[in-house]
């Protein structure tokens, strides 16, 4: 029993216990003991021209958080880091003045006892007191990956129950944006840069991974999804492996 | 010294208690391969008036997952600390019953929904003890090459894909047509 004590007390050192440290004004959460936030205030970055200069820049940021890397599992030390890892969540939005847009993030997640399980409730809303609320357009649903795994289920069904309400498409000044979901990684703990992202867009049903190599971005498609089951969202993933060309199709 | 040790305390009394069940500290069985439920279309349970039959020790096996996964005792923290907020999923190998457990974005609408945070349990059927659990994001194992874990892939991508677009994809031929009216007008 006390070796978990001590193991406790030393997540904390780490970073794993909530500190009285004033709060990253990039974030937002929940008073102690409330409920979760139901809408996120905007901007934090930009405004942006082009939808992947605004996706850059939300990558860089995010990872730049505490914990947002937890590096590669063979690396010593994975277990903890893992065990202090945050995930960060934000919503990337098109203004009705043609700009793209990042809100403020959020880092508000389920409470697990056990510090493995990690999440992030991203709110369906985001209000910037420039616009009204339906002027805004949702883009990209942000979000970070540790130790970069790949989407997972709930991440899935999240963008696609958001574009119920959203849609799925909006007409931009660069032509019609298809709404997704993305989690960036990185593959160093500190600094961490941005390494890369998995990403899945509904209306395609295509899941691609792109990454930064020295000749610069490379995408792959990893597989393609298929719903089955529209209220229930039961779909499967169909395995792929091969670089993203136009014309190939989904 | 004093004030160090006030800090320390406070900063262990904001640490969890070790709860659950034994099987919770016992160390677990990395050996054991967790599939891959992604890629199985399930066969769901509960249509009205028809009849299905299950062998207790996998109900044990789903409850020892969800009594671990969703605490009864933490069941008021928020929607998503109840267990019918998930949806399970059962495959039986052997001795072990994989259970997947994901966050039903219908049950707590319309609240904020989870990204992440499911998780895969293996519990051996003769007993009802946890083998080994995965949590969304965990590392399976070590990577394979072409893994989506794994480190960057060979092969050039089109260079006119600008980073992250959406554009360049054809629709999905069974992308559900009712799901295509959804949302706001494109302005």
């Amino acid at each position: 029993m006390h070796g978990s004590w001590w193991w406790c007390a030393w997540l904390c050192w780490l970073g794993g216990c909530a500190s009285s440290a004033a709060l990253d004004p990039d974030l937002v959460r929940p008073a102690a003991g409330a409920a979760f936030l139901e809408e996120l205030p905007g901007p934090l970055l930009g405004p942006f021209d082009s939808p992947s200069d605004a996706l850059l820049a939300a990558c860089g940021k995010i990872l730049s958080k505490p914990h947002a890397s937890s590096g590669r599992a063979d690396h010593p030390g994975f277990d903890a880091r893992w065990r202090v890892s945050s995930e960060y969540c934000a919503w990337l939005y098109y203004t009705p003045d043609d700009h793209y847009v990042v809100s403020r993030l959020t880092d508000q997640s389920r409470v697990d006892p056990a510090q493995r399980s990690k999440s992030c409730l991203l709110p369906s809303r985001v209000v910037d007191a420039r616009y009204p609320p339906e002027a805004l357009r949702y883009i990209y649903a942000l979000h970070n990956h540790p130790y970069g795994s790949a989407l997972s289920s709930n991440d899935l069904r999240f963008i696609v129950s958001e574009g119920r309400v959203h849609g799925f498409e909006s007409e931009t000044k660069t032509g019609r944006v298809r709404l997704s979901i993305v989690a960036f990684f990185s593959n160093a703990v500190e600094p961490s840069s941005c390494d890369g992202f998995h990403q899945f867009i509904p209306l395609t049903g295509q899941v691609l991974k792109w990454t930064r190599a020295a000749s610069g971005w490379r995408c792959e498609q990893t597989g393609r999804v298929t719903w089955h089951d529209v209220e229930a969202l039961d779909f499967t993933i169909e395995k792929l492996h091969g670089p993203c060309l136009r014309g190939t199709g989904p | 010294m004093r004030r160090l040790l006030l800090v320390g305390a406070l900063l262990l009394a904001g640490c969890p208690r070790r709860q659950g069940t034994s099987s919770a500290s016992s160390p677990e069985d990395l050996s054991i391969v967790f599939p891959d439920f992604s890629t199985r279309q399930a066969l769901s349970v509960g249509a009205p008036g028809t009849t299905y039959a299950l062998d207790g020790a996998l109900l044990r096996a789903v409850f020892v997952a969800a009594d671990a996964f969703l605490p009864r005792e933490q069941e008021d923290r928020s929607c998503w600390s109840r267990r019918e907020a998930w949806r399970f999923r059962i495959l039986r190998e052997g001795d072990i019953a994989f259970v997947r457990m994901d966050a039903d974005p219908r049950a707590c609408a319309p609240g904020v929904l989870l990204l992440d945070g499911g998780a895969t349990y293996a519990v051996r059927l003769s007993d009802g003890r946890i083998l080994r659990r995965l949590h969304d994001g965990e590392p399976v194992g070590t990577p394979l090459p072409g893994s989506p874990d794994a480190g960057a892939i060979d092969g050039p991508s089109d260079p006119s894909i600008p980073v992250g677009d959406t554009t360049w994809g054809e629709a999905h031929p069974a992308f559900p047509s009712q799901w295509r009216d959804a949302g706001t007008p494109a302005p």
